[in-house]
């Protein structure tokens, strides 16, 4: 699999417009910022991957089938970055499905078909909505390549794409095949999809609102800017109730999603209201954001896969006590979470802040309804950044800290080197891009400058210009993160010097019991039930506790609790929606299989005129 | 504003750090005695808390056999994290150390961090009581993190800054202005203060662990929010809790202070007379929490989010009311 993604590289080769023509099909291929930079982050996040997967991968050796498809799989996302028509776009895109999905049902089970269907319904309304929006292009522009696309998109074709892009997203209200599909897949399977291809459908939104829009609907900005607001929110929401570590990093993916789309929003916004440094900052931000959250997402979800290996359980109220026993693991999940629940030094905290400024800076630019929902827009983000310190805080402390709950977690051991180095090697990034990214910024101006017009300053201690001349702020990550380990120092040897260094190994107190049960710790459910209680329209959860009814309340040898948490939009609009469809095509149905020849002619003629009508009205 | 050091800043940033460092377990010691004395009690010398970190210090370790790397590193990054909030936080010298990178939302972010920190001490003995103070705790800060970005970002919207220095300059600028040389300037305003003050105490309140939301100097298993955390720590490690927890209340203080009466000395010689200002500001508040704690009984945990929302919506009035167009 390794070998496989390093030839990826061997792409680099060429600068220009590269076109195969073949007899019936041009395929075009073509290298520019936003493209290069997708191409850079697919190719190297999948070698960490890959690097990761040399021993995780061997448990699959028995069907290799997962190494040739993730190979197409990555392989078609990264041509899909570079092609330059929308035959060869929609081709690539439909390729990466398609891998994607026989990845999703690669593990078998009734489980993982359930979602792997789910996926392959929802992936292809969207594929269906985005070639829409192309062929509504090519009906405008009469051409198959995106060079006469720039600036030909009006305000249907857009909202026709980018809600078939925000459906490989996971936006909120088309997220539910997401937390469903990325943990059944194989955990490297999960990686590549969590961390690198729903970032795909950025790229696409990305080329569509950017490159190929028209003009000004600053209205689409604000609608891009609350659908994140919600994703963020009611993404970290739904995280925080989970029990399974893969289903809680997939709705922590929703929840990034959503805050890449609040930076697009406010980008959009800014440009088509002609406020210049709020886009810059904005898609600073975005192109920020994906890098942190590919990083951050690619790691935790390859330490999920590791647990699940060695513990044979993704079940957090199965596990515990694994700092113990995979101590070096723990360390790189713990800076991977620090990371993408924005604590300060590292990375994930950047984006989100240079996301703070160009939301403050929509509010200084007194636009009525900007101000409006960016009000909104600051609450629901900071609602949702504690929310997911709260989250991830559970995630790490139940599954690593505390003791062992089941014999399966007693029984963990450190995970195999090259394991760890794959792991190791994005969570340094993190480490380095949170410090020190005045590196990245300066290279991320070209896209920024590709896709905008303009760039940021990338000089370490130039303070941020947001809206007027004056300058407004500075975060300046090297000089927080040096003073942090200055005083850390200090605080250290001053307390090395002046205070005691006994130090006596003792149990814990619990009430000077002798407490045996491990399972009287805190449970997952019991750290999040309080936060979830006071956001309980968030949810529509059921609980039931099961007891023998004739027993006595203190004897009962036995009682069953049961909690269910159920998506509101699932419970509220899929399946209502589901049951209207097979209500109405029952009644189809009845209509349509009628056994006589009139009616069937009948229906032939009705749908030429439709056809007719269309043809008419609509398309001429 | 352009930062330009100089070697006087530099020496009179150390010297306001380690003044509030140092001042700190005085006010937390300050406003125990004044509850003590108010409920009858003798009460403790007001420099206690000097005397028991001292001690602390001097005390061994006790570790948990379950315990891993966390126990070991969290006190000191808790307690660090305090330490870089007060690096940046003017209060009573108009210039911090890290003043030029003393961003709002940097503040706000860094007391999540401490948070983070010491949840994930509570939770690494796996004890049960660890995991119901880490749950509240989060459950506090899940609630009280909004409003605490509303005030500063309100406040960074009044004054069109960004930094915490800034900020506090130019409403001291502006009042100066308008009171002394009786220029009109768009930096006056009294609503919008007030609000913040009132919005601010609330969540200081919550995230200081006081009462009605907390008690402070309980261990009573159905009360604890903060001790809960801190229960396992012993030593030195409790003793930077503790120190910790008195940072992070004058953090807090020194914010409302300065909302309060932003008098921050802008040469050398102006620092005696602010200097008694800043302290004088501090007991008033002290006295302030001391009072609120005394008159108010502790709340129901599902009644503190109304205290919260509070809070809330006050720091999203006063946001509307700062916003003025460009």
């Amino acid at each position: 699999m390794s070998a496989a993604f390093f030839t990826v590289l061997s792409i680099y080769g060429f600068k220009n417009e590269l076109i195969i023509q073949s007899s019936f099909i041009n395929f075009s291929f073509k290298f520019d910022a936003l493209s290069l930079f997708f191409v850079i982050f697919i190719s190297s996040i999948s070698i960490f991957i890959s690097i990761f997967s040399i021993k995780y991968g061997e448990k699959y050796d028995k069907k290799p089938s997962l190494f040739i498809y993730s190979f197409f799989f990555v392989m078609s996302m990264i041509i899909l970055a570079i092609s330059n028509d929308m035959l060869t776009f929609l081709i690539f895109w439909e390729l990466m499905s398609i891998f994607s999905f026989l990845l999703v049902i690669y593990e078998g089970g009734e489980e993982s078909r359930k979602a792997g269907f789910l996926y392959f319904l929802m992936t292809h309304i969207g594929t269906i909505l985005i070639t829409a929006g192309f062929i509504m292009l090519y009906l405008k522009t009469s051409s198959f390549s995106f060079d006469y696309y720039k600036g030909a998109a009006g305000i249907m074709i857009l909202a026709a794409a980018i809600t078939g892009f925000s459906i490989k997203a996971g936006i909120m209200p088309f997220h539910t095949w997401l937390p469903y599909a990325h943990p059944v897949a194989p955990a490297n399977i999960s990686a590549i999809m969590s961390g690198i291809m729903v970032n795909m459908a950025i790229y696409g939104i990305l080329k569509f609102l950017f490159v190929f829009s028209s003009g000004s609907a600053p209205f689409l900005g604000i609608i891009l800017l609350v659908l994140g607001a919600l994703s963020a929110l009611l993404g970290i929401m739904y995280a925080m109730a989970q029990k399974d570590i893969k289903k809680l990093l997939a709705f922590s993916t929703i929840e990034n999603m959503g805050i890449i789309f609040m930076g697009i929003g406010i980008s959009y916004w800014a440009k088509a209201e002609n406020f210049k440094s709020i886009e810059y900052f904005a898609m600073l931000a975005v192109l920020l954001h994906i890098i942190n959250h590919g990083l951050s997402k690619s790691s935790l979800f390859m330490g999920s896969g590791l647990i699940d290996k060695y513990t044979h359980t993704r079940n957090m109220e199965k596990l515990g006590g694994l700092s113990k026993k995979m101590r070096q693991l723990s360390i790189l999940f713990l800076i991977g979470i620090m990371s993408i629940s924005a604590m300060p030094p590292l990375n994930g905290f950047l984006s989100e802040w240079y996301l703070y400024i160009s939301l403050i800076g929509s509010v200084f630019t007194g636009n009525l309804y900007m101000v409006y929902f960016s009000i909104i827009a600051i609450a629901l983000l900071s609602l949702s950044g504690a929310a997911a310190g709260a989250a991830f805080t559970k995630l790490f402390g139940i599954t690593f800290l505390g003791k062992p709950r089941t014999v399966h977690a007693e029984n963990a051991i450190e995970p195999n080197i090259i394991e760890r180095i794959g792991i190791a090697i994005p969570v340094f990034l993190c480490i380095y891009i949170g410090i020190y990214p005045y590196q990245i910024i300066s290279n991320l101006n070209a896209v920024i400058f590709y896709l905008t017009g303009g760039t940021v300053n990338s000089n370490p201690f130039s303070a941020v210009h947001i809206i007027s001349a004056r300058p407004f702020s500075l975060y300046a990550p090297a000089l927080i993160a040096i003073a942090l380990a200055a005083v850390l120092l200090i605080v250290f040897f001053y307390l090395k010097l002046f205070s005691s260094d006994k130090k006596r190994i003792f149990e814990t107190w619990a009430c000077g019991l002798d407490e045996k049960n491990s399972k009287a710790q805190y449970s997952g459910g019991g750290f999040s039930s309080s936060i979830m209680k006071v956001f309980s329209s968030f949810y529509s959860s059921v609980s039931e506790i099961n007891f023998e009814k004739d027993v006595k309340k203190y004897f009962r040898s036995k009682s069953v609790y049961t909690e269910e948490i159920n998506d509101i939009f699932e419970k509220y609009i899929y399946i209502p929606a589901e049951k209207l469809y097979l209500k109405v095509s029952e009644i189809f149905n009845k209509a349509a299989n009628s056994q006589n020849i009139n009616v069937s002619l009948g229906y032939l003629f009705l749908s030429l005129i439709v056809c007719f009508i269309i043809y008419i009205f609509i398309i001429r | 504003m352009t930062y330009n050091y100089n070697i006087q800043h530099l020496i009179i940033g150390i010297i306001q750090f380690f003044t509030i460092i140092l001042l700190a377990p005085f006010f937390a010691g300050f406003i125990h005695k004044l509850k003590q004395r108010a409920r009858g009690q003798k009460g403790i010398n007001i420099f206690q808390f000097y005397i028991n970190f001292n001690k602390l210090l001097k005390k061994e370790i006790v570790l948990s056999k379950d315990a891993t790397f966390i126990s070991e590193i969290a006190p000191y990054i808790v307690f660090v994290s305090y330490l870089v909030i007060l690096l940046m936080l003017p209060a009573f010298y108009r210039y911090s150390l890290l003043g030029v990178s003393s961003d709002v939302i940097l503040i706000a972010y860094s007391l999540a961090l401490a948070t983070f920190f010491m949840t994930l001490y509570a939770m690494d003995q796996g004890s049960a009581f660890g995991g119901l103070g880490a749950s509240r705790e989060w459950f506090l800060t899940v609630l009280s993190e909004p409003s605490l970005i509303f005030i500063f970002i309100s406040l960074a919207i009044y004054t069109k800054q960004g930094r915490i220095t800034d900020i506090f300059y130019f409403i001291q600028k502006g009042a100066a202005d308008a009171f002394l040389l009786g220029v009109n300037s768009d930096a006056v305003s009294i609503a919008i203060p007030f609000l913040l003050f009132i919005s601010l105490f609330i969540v200081g309140i919550s995230e200081n662990a006081r009462i009605p939301v907390d008690n402070p100097e309980t261990h009573l298993e159905l009360t604890m929010f903060h001790e809960a955390n801190i229960l396992e720590a012993s030593g030195k490690h409790l003793g930077l809790f503790e120190y910790g927890s008195y940072l992070k209340l004058t953090v807090f203080l020194t914010v409302m202070s300065l909302i309060l009466f932003p008098y921050m000395a802008v040469n050398i010689y102006q620092i005696p007379l602010s200097l008694i200002v800043y302290i004088l500001k501090m007991i008033i508040l002290c006295i302030l929490i001391a009072g609120v704690e005394i008159v108010s009984p502790k709340m129901r945990v599902f009644r503190v989010p109304n205290l919260l929302s509070v809070s809330f919506m006050l720091s999203l009035i006063a946001m509307i009311l700062s916003i003025r167009g460009f």
